[in-house]
């Protein structure tokens, strides 16, 4: 094959992620995980989810090496204690509240303070603190990833634009997640590797007003299209550079035919195994993403260094899980 | 000798190195490049390590040359899982990881044996203990919301009639009894915990003798003392519980063919409960000395009923009825009993008839 080279001079690499893991062996895990589950009365999730991702990880391959989780039951079980305990706390809370017998505007008023706290306070610190915890649990060739965003700064930020959000009715929404894509994969490292997204707001909503109206005039064919613009959109502008100035970009190849045909087939497969495919859906659809992304550029991932420390705190991480928010 | 690769924790570099297996270590002898002959020795009291499959197994060195080992060879993970087992054994999970499918379905079965185990025997063992200690006001509370909910026309010159007809017999409840005369064109009697007995007319109309209705009533508060109702509540609810606790949220096609398996299940639960009604009911006619035959007339009664449905018994609730025939004949054989006159009865039944058939 011919090296190519980029306007710096620099050889242009094209690493490419593979999925290397089989739905049967997949599926051995999630069963042995889930019953497990049962027998502990779900006590075992923590170490339920370290087997899954340990195996969704260390399936997946770049340049011939695989990735990495080394989260830990027993580290995520920790967290996972604390998120417990809360949620007990904020039950008994509401129950001696119910059982002091506040009723009308005083319970009113708590309920909206709890929304409040939980939509404006938790959530980011949810998403911040798992975004700390994964991305430091996540290797390649033994390299850490990392997050550094600051947590203040994050609530700060989640807080003016869930704002501006509520007072616009939604539609500021597009620029909402923008801003919070942006400031989160600004912050995230892989060795001396730093992220960049560079999402705007105005093109994101052009984008999702074309797909809104589309898929309203197609009677919601077109909303595969739109799946897959969105997709384009979330890794197009997702860039890997070095101290020195080279770079490695992302881009999509999902068509909205693709997208079609792999979340009809999925579905179909859910509905007739009663839910039993679950495994080989979820790999078809890892396979599907890594092969519809190619990465491109000049930068040599065998150069990357250490830099990332490690990170062993889970609370964000199992709170993030129990308000289901799927943030990675 | 094998072959694998080796990072130093410092920079992504992949480096290829030999691998030595021994009986209580490794050895990684570098190969070519830059770096002088350089040789690392890891004792397996010293190394973590992650099995991904039976082709690829990543090794951890933990001592002072720490460092990170990946072999994609089944012969070598095979061969230092042998080795290595002796310091670790062997988990389900690994079990999973190289039996493949094989093993993943082995392990499906026996979690659908413990399942099935739990929701067959030993969940509603514990909700029947936890009804034995739910106080009986419960009862009476669920029994009012019943009401309050299907909000049922009430025939009040028949249902005192009834009420009247019911206060001639003794009834072995805890609860205070109401008997209510629904006007309906189904063929149906129930009982609400709590001791609401309501029977349709369209049913009562069928019944040609007292000793047929008090076998109704027997039957049906029967099933009140038994407090059948709120043991089903407790087995339902008890089995959705842990089936949630189970599988969360993953997959409502699952939670929808289970909800029709415990639908049909709820079915022999129905039966069972059906069946000890007719038995008690049947204990109560004798202490009140009323001819127990009036329990096959009821029957026979229904069964005229069931021909007109052709359902098959394992999806119907009444256990159908030449079976429920059967059982009754032979509890009266087993149990005669002398019979009274009950001269008041038979005058309050015939008020009844009289009513409709105006």
């Amino acid at each position: 094959m011919q090296q190519e080279y980029g306007p710096s001079g620099n050889p242009i690499n094209r690493p490419v992620i593979s999925f290397k893991g089989d739905g049967g062996t997949y599926f051995g895990i999630l069963i042995v995980n889930m019953l497990l589950t049962i027998i502990t009365l779900g006590l075992y999730y923590p170490w339920a989810k370290a087997k899954r991702l340990q195996y969704l990880y260390s399936s997946t391959e770049m340049e011939g090496s695989r990735f990495e989780w080394s989260g830990t039951g027993n580290e995520m079980f920790k967290g996972f204690i604390i998120v417990v305990a809360a949620i007990v706390g904020y039950y008994i809370l509401a129950f001696a509240i119910g059982a002091l017998g506040l009723t009308g505007p005083v319970s009113g008023t708590l309920i909206a303070l709890t929304y409040v706290f939980i939509v404006f306070l938790l959530i980011p610190y949810a998403i911040h603190g798992a975004n700390r915890y994964h991305w430091s649990r996540t290797s390649w060739r033994a390299i850490r990833f990392g997050y550094r965003g600051d947590r203040t700064e994050f609530i700060k930020l989640w807080a003016k634009e869930l704002l501006l959000t509520l007072i616009t009715a939604g539609i500021y929404g597009s620029w909402m997640t923008m801003n919070i894509r942006n400031y989160l994969l600004r912050n995230l490292r892989f060795g001396s590797g730093e992220f960049f997204y560079d999402g705007d707001g105005w093109e994101y909503f052009k984008l999702n007003l074309k797909g809104c109206i589309l898929t309203v005039l197609t009677l919601g064919i077109y909303s595969f299209w739109w799946q897959a613009d969105i997709f384009r959109y979330y890794i197009d502008n997702i860039r890997l550079t070095s101290k020195d100035n080279k770079v490695l970009e992302c881009r999509s190849t999902a068509t909205g035919g693709e997208l079609a045909g792999l979340l009809i087939v999925n579905m179909l497969m859910l509905v007739f195994t009663f839910g039993i495919a679950y495994a080989w859906i979820q790999i078809r659809t890892i396979e599907f993403v890594m092969n519809h992304v190619e990465i491109r550029g000049d930068l040599e991932l065998r150069e990357l260094r250490q830099t990332e420390e490690e990170y062993r705190n889970s609370t964000g991480e199992n709170l993030a899980d129990m308000l289901d928010l799927s943030i990675i | 000798m094998f072959k694998g690769v080796y990072f130093n924790h410092q920079v992504a570099n992949a480096t290829p190195v030999t691998i030595q297996l021994f009986t209580e270590s490794l050895q990684l002898d570098f190969i070519g490049g830059a770096m002088p002959a350089k040789k690392l020795h890891w004792l397996f009291t010293e190394i973590t390590m992650e099995l991904v499959d039976r082709n690829f197994i990543r090794i951890t060195g933990t001592g002072t040359d720490a460092g990170t080992l990946e072999v994609s060879d089944p012969v070598f993970v095979k061969d230092f899982l042998q080795n290595y087992k002796h310091i670790r054994g062997a988990g389900l999970h690994e079990l999973a990881l190289r039996g493949g499918l094989k093993a993943s379905l082995l392990i499906l079965l026996a979690i659908a044996g413990i399942i099935l185990a739990a929701h067959f025997w030993v969940l509603p063992w514990c909700a029947d203990r936890v009804v034995d200690r739910l106080p009986l006001s419960f009862d009476k509370e669920l029994g009012d919301m019943a009401r309050a909910s299907m909000d049922e026309p009430v025939d009040t010159a028949a249902s005192q009639l009834l009420t009247r007809f019911a206060a001639q017999m003794k009834w072995d409840a805890p609860d205070t009894l109401t008997f209510t005369v629904a006007p309906s064109k189904i063929e149906n009697a129930y009982a609400l915990p709590g001791g609401y007995i309501v029977v349709y007319t369209a049913l009562l109309k069928r019944l040609k003798t007292k000793e047929e209705l008090a076998a109704l009533l027997s039957h049906e508060v029967a099933h009140i003392t038994c407090r059948h109702s709120v043991h089903k509540l407790c087995r339902d609810m008890s089995t959705s519980l842990v089936w949630t606790a189970a599988f969360g949220n993953s997959g409502a096609a699952t939670g929808a063919l289970f909800s029709n398996a415990g639908a049909l299940y709820s079915l022999t639960y129905s039966r069972q409960y059906e069946e000890q009604a007719d038995i008690k009911g049947l204990a109560t006619m004798r202490s009140n000395h009323v001819n127990q035959q009036g329990m096959l007339q009821l029957m026979q009664e229904l069964q005229k009923l069931d021909h007109k449905l052709k359902i098959p018994e394992f999806v119907s609730s009444h256990p159908l009825t030449d079976n429920r025939i059967r059982y009754v004949r032979r509890e009266i054989a087993a149990n005669p009993a002398p019979v009274n006159d009950h001269a008041e009865m038979e005058k309050i039944f015939r008020q009844l008839e009289q009513l409709y058939h105006k």
